[in-house]
């Protein structure tokens, strides 16, 4: 599987032979390989006046193109401040409240997600094709798909190594530019303009997941959270800046501490382990349809209702375990 | 026994490849047997289960027959021949309906039992002891046989609960002047502190006007036997157009100028319809085949479903709250009082009672406040071929609620979701004789007590399959205080789309805890047996 950004064809159709080489490289022999473009095709097209595009039939004749469409980055911070409206809202009107869930289409875009990481993951294991993923620049809807797709191929993804692993590759070394997605969240006077929540929506899609099959994971809910906030606000300079060389720029590692060095102390890794781990080599795959998925109460609901009883749950489930 | 081969069993999914076997028609039973694939796989549904049985127009793969069960599982058959089509098509639509109670299953149904055990298992529940349980009788509350002919009322069970100063000639007076002779009697009593009690009656035959002294006297006994409060509440659970429309009909409800220190509050919970309505439309929207977010979020609110879960909680809350921290004593009733008021009265006991949330206290909640008190299922659960506009999931509603308390609460309840499920499915079965007919006496008169089996036996039995693993035991939690913003109540997916295994979570916290404790018990077996 790789991912990309997009091919700069224009309104001339260009090709660029070396492109071509490339990626035809990582085709298995006798096999197809696939392109999943996260825009739909009329954007694609579009993109081309502005010297973008995709790729064609003709010059990529061995890859089958398949649009499978995420909702762009400047929309997602939108649906976020609408959902955050929603579950804030005191008026016990439970028609007013389904409607505002079903209108801020956060639960959308996590299906959208979900559905186009699947279909990633199915060229690569039941039809062993290579997988080339990208949208426009190749920094938001193309790391959830590939970083997702790991997920559900990859068990190893699903440790906690492996999963800081994984946000360290296919988040910030492939250059997620968290300082201009997380600079505001869902409570902000100011205008948006490069904010949007695509690692949190990456983390809501782990998390339904989690939910699907809560023994496949070595980490709980609460790491999802803990990652979830230190991408907005942190002590460490792991998420700061917006890609690698910025980081060196700024000597980030000389002049601040790695969120990993903490979380990974053994005292701190034991609030993050799922009790319910066991370990296997399965390729998950997650249901999407809309009964599956559900409102991570975890993060949108966290300060609306007491936790008391989820956490006595909790204990209650790691006792079990502990003394079993 | 009507046996046909090749016939196909559609999954909702049409790319899968659908399952080629025989389907059976046993006297109880439909079994579709799938022997295509290395594992043979049986699909069991029993006839008191199906709602109905559609033809659908021939298609290329042969003739289709869908299914629509009571308990939400929904079949979808294709045949090869249109006779057997026609045939099991006919078959099951007069197996499906059964015409006098003598057909249901519960007086076929013959476990290997002895005598003594069955009997045994009718007694299991004594509604007496739990009356006891709350200090009754008491110097205010007393245990009545007024009813014990029925004089009083034909749907009410022959015991009352009534309070000490009502006497004979009031209690017969009220009776008159309520709908279907339902009076005021108590339901649930707060036995350590407080004296607030929960009573339940049907509407009052006021009209516009009348009015009925011994009716008067009722309340003012209920409410004087709360010493510490000045008042008490009446609770109408109609929405105040449908209570005042049924003035019109020489019935309505309580004037607070009629009756002493009452407060009056409505409610407003929609009526049988409405909640048979919602619950179709629900259903429409779990069948859609593969709808987006947006069609299944729009279809949720169109249907209304929730609103209505989210009523009946909160007025069961409201009970609950005035009982307890209030010390306020409430009477409730809807209409005939034996729909919205048990709902509410149930659910005001789980909140406030721990003991209702054991297995055997959840079993003596529904034997009181649903099966004694005649919540009418015969009709409702459309047990025999009747009015389809009686028909309600007003039971469903309830057990809905109590999920949705396991949600809010995971360490408080004794039994798991299972347990829930159970229920529910053998509401509409027939095979226990528990929920037939539509009151005590009817079930007297079948005969019930002597010719068909307790359900309640049954469950306990399973036990370890059915309990909850996180009950943190009887003392944990006193009253429950659920939320009740909107987005605190979910969509039950194991309820509604129970048979859609693919949308579940594919591993089962539930089974790997149970299975977890089992293996421990197993453990500490086998170390006991080796001392």
């Amino acid at each position: 599987m790789m991912r990309s950004s997009q091919p700069l064809t224009g309104t001339n159709g260009r090709r660029c032979k070396e492109d071509e080489k490339l990626i035809n490289a990582t085709l298995r022999p006798g096999k197809r390989g696939y392109i999943i473009d996260t825009r739909s095709l009329n954007v694609a097209q579009q993109a081309r006046a502005k010297g973008g595009g995709f790729e064609q039939e003709a010059h990529y004749p061995q890859w089958r193109r398949i649009h499978k469409c995420i909702e762009r980055f400047n929309i997602l911070q939108e649906s976020l401040i609408k959902l955050v409206e929603a579950c804030n809202d005191q008026s016990h009107n439970m028609d007013r409240w389904l409607s505002k869930l079903e209108a801020s289409n956060w639960l959308t875009h996590i299906k959208e997600i979900l559905t186009a990481a699947c279909l990633a993951a199915q060229c690569i294991d039941r039809e062993g094709a290579s997988v080339l993923v990208h949208g426009t620049e190749g920094t938001d809807s193309t790391l959830q798909v590939t970083s997702l797709a790991q997920i559900i191929l990859d068990p190893r993804c699903r440790t906690i190594r492996g999963f800081e692993s994984l946000v360290v590759r296919e988040w910030l070394q492939a250059g997620h530019p968290f300082q201009q997605r997380c600079a505001q969240s869902a409570y902000s006077n100011s205008k948006q303009k490069w904010e949007a929540p695509v690692f949190l929506l990456f983390l809501d899609c782990v998390w339904q997941i989690l939910r699907q099959f809560p023994c496949s994971f070595e980490f709980n809910e609460q790491f999802l959270i803990m990652l979830f906030e230190h991408a907005y606000a942190s002590q460490f300079g792991t998420f700061l800046g917006n890609n690698e060389n910025e980081r060196a720029k700024l000597k980030l590692p000389q002049k601040t501490m790695s969120l990993w060095s903490w979380v990974n102390r053994s005292e701190e890794l034991s609030k993050f382990q799922n009790p319910l781990f066991e370990a296997n080599s399965l390729v998950i795959w997650p249901s999407v349809a809309p009964q599956s998925l559900q409102l991570w109460e975890g993060v949108f609901l966290r300060w609306n209702r007491p936790s008391k009883f989820l956490d006595e749950a909790q204990e209650e489930m790691i006792n079990i375990i502990k003394y079993n | 026994t009507l046996q046909v081969e090749n016939v196909k069993l559609l999954d909702r999914y049409a790319n899968r490849k659908a399952a080629n076997g025989t389907l059976y028609l046993t006297a109880t039973h439909l079994i579709y047997v799938d022997a295509s694939a290395e594992v043979r796989k049986e699909t069991w549904i029993l006839h008191h289960h199906i709602a109905t049985v559609e033809k659908l127009p021939l298609t290329t793969s042969g003739y289709p027959l869908l299914i629509h069960c009571k308990n939400f599982h929904v079949a979808h058959f294709v045949l090869g021949q249109e006779r057997d089509c026609h045939d099991v098509f006919t078959s099951l639509l007069k197996l499906s309906q059964p015409v006098k109670p003598e057909e249901l299953y519960a007086f076929s149904y013959n476990p290997k039992m002895s005598k003594e055990n069955r009997e045994i298992g009718w007694k299991l529940i004594d509604l007496k002891l739990d009356y006891q349980r709350m200090g009754i009788p008491n110097d205010y509350w007393e245990i009545t046989d007024v009813n014990k002919d029925y004089e009083v009322c034909s749907t009410y069970p022959p015991e009352l609960v009534v309070p000490r100063a009502a006497s004979r000639a009031v209690v017969m007076g009220s009776s008159r002047f309520r709908s279907r002779g339902r009076i005021p009697v108590l339901s649930y009593f707060e036995w350590c502190v407080l004296q607030a009690a929960l009573c339940r009656c049907s509407q009052p035959l006021a009209g516009f006007s009348a009015r009925c002294p011994e009716d008067e006297h009722m309340l003012q006994a209920i409410r004087e036997a709360n010493p510490g409060s000045p008042f008490m509440y009446v609770v109408d659970t109609r929405p105040k157009l449908n209570a005042m429309a049924n003035r019109a009909a020489g019935k309505g409800y309580e004037n607070e100028d009629h009756y002493e220190n009452i407060r009056f509050k409505f409610i407003g919970i929609e009526n049988i319809h409405v909640m048979r309505n919602s619950l179709q439309k629900l259903l429409e929207v779990c069948e859609t085949k593969s709808p987006s977010m947006s069609d299944f979020l729009t279809g949720l609110e169109n249907s209304g479903w929730l609103r209505h879960i989210k009523a009946v909680m909160d007025a069961g809350v409201f009970l609950a709250k005035a009982v307890r921290e209030e010390k306020v004593s409430v009477l409730v009733h809807c209409s005939d009082g034996w729909d919205r008021t048990a709902q509410v009265c149930s659910l005001a006991g789980l909140l406030l009672d721990p003991f209702y949330r054991t297995f055997k206290g959840f079993m003596v909640l529904i034997e009181k406040e649903w099966i004694a008190m005649g919540h009418k299922f015969s009709h409702r659960c459309g047990h025999l071929d009747g009015d389809p506009k009686e028909v309600s999931p007003v039971f469903t509603q309830f057990v809905d609620c109590v999920w949705q308390l396991m949600q809010q609460f995971p360490c408080s309840f004794e039994f798991n979701e299972r347990f829930l499920l159970e229920i529910h499915d053998h509401v509409y079965s027939c095979q226990f004789g528990n929920f037939l007919g539509t009151c005590h006496k009817e079930r007297e008169d079948l005969k019930i007590f002597e010719k068909t089996h307790s359900l309640w036996p049954f469950l306990l039995q399973r036990k370890q399959e059915l309990r909850n693993p996180l009950y943190r035991g009887f003392t944990a939690y006193k009253e429950l205080q659920p939320n009740t913003l909107p987005f605190s109540f979910q969509f039950w997916c194991g309820m509604y789309n129970r048979f859609d295994k693919g949308m579940h979570p594919k591993q089962c916290v539930l089974d790997h805890l149970l299975s977890c404790m089992s293996q421990k018990m197993k453990l500490e077996d086998n170390a006991s047996e080796l001392e």
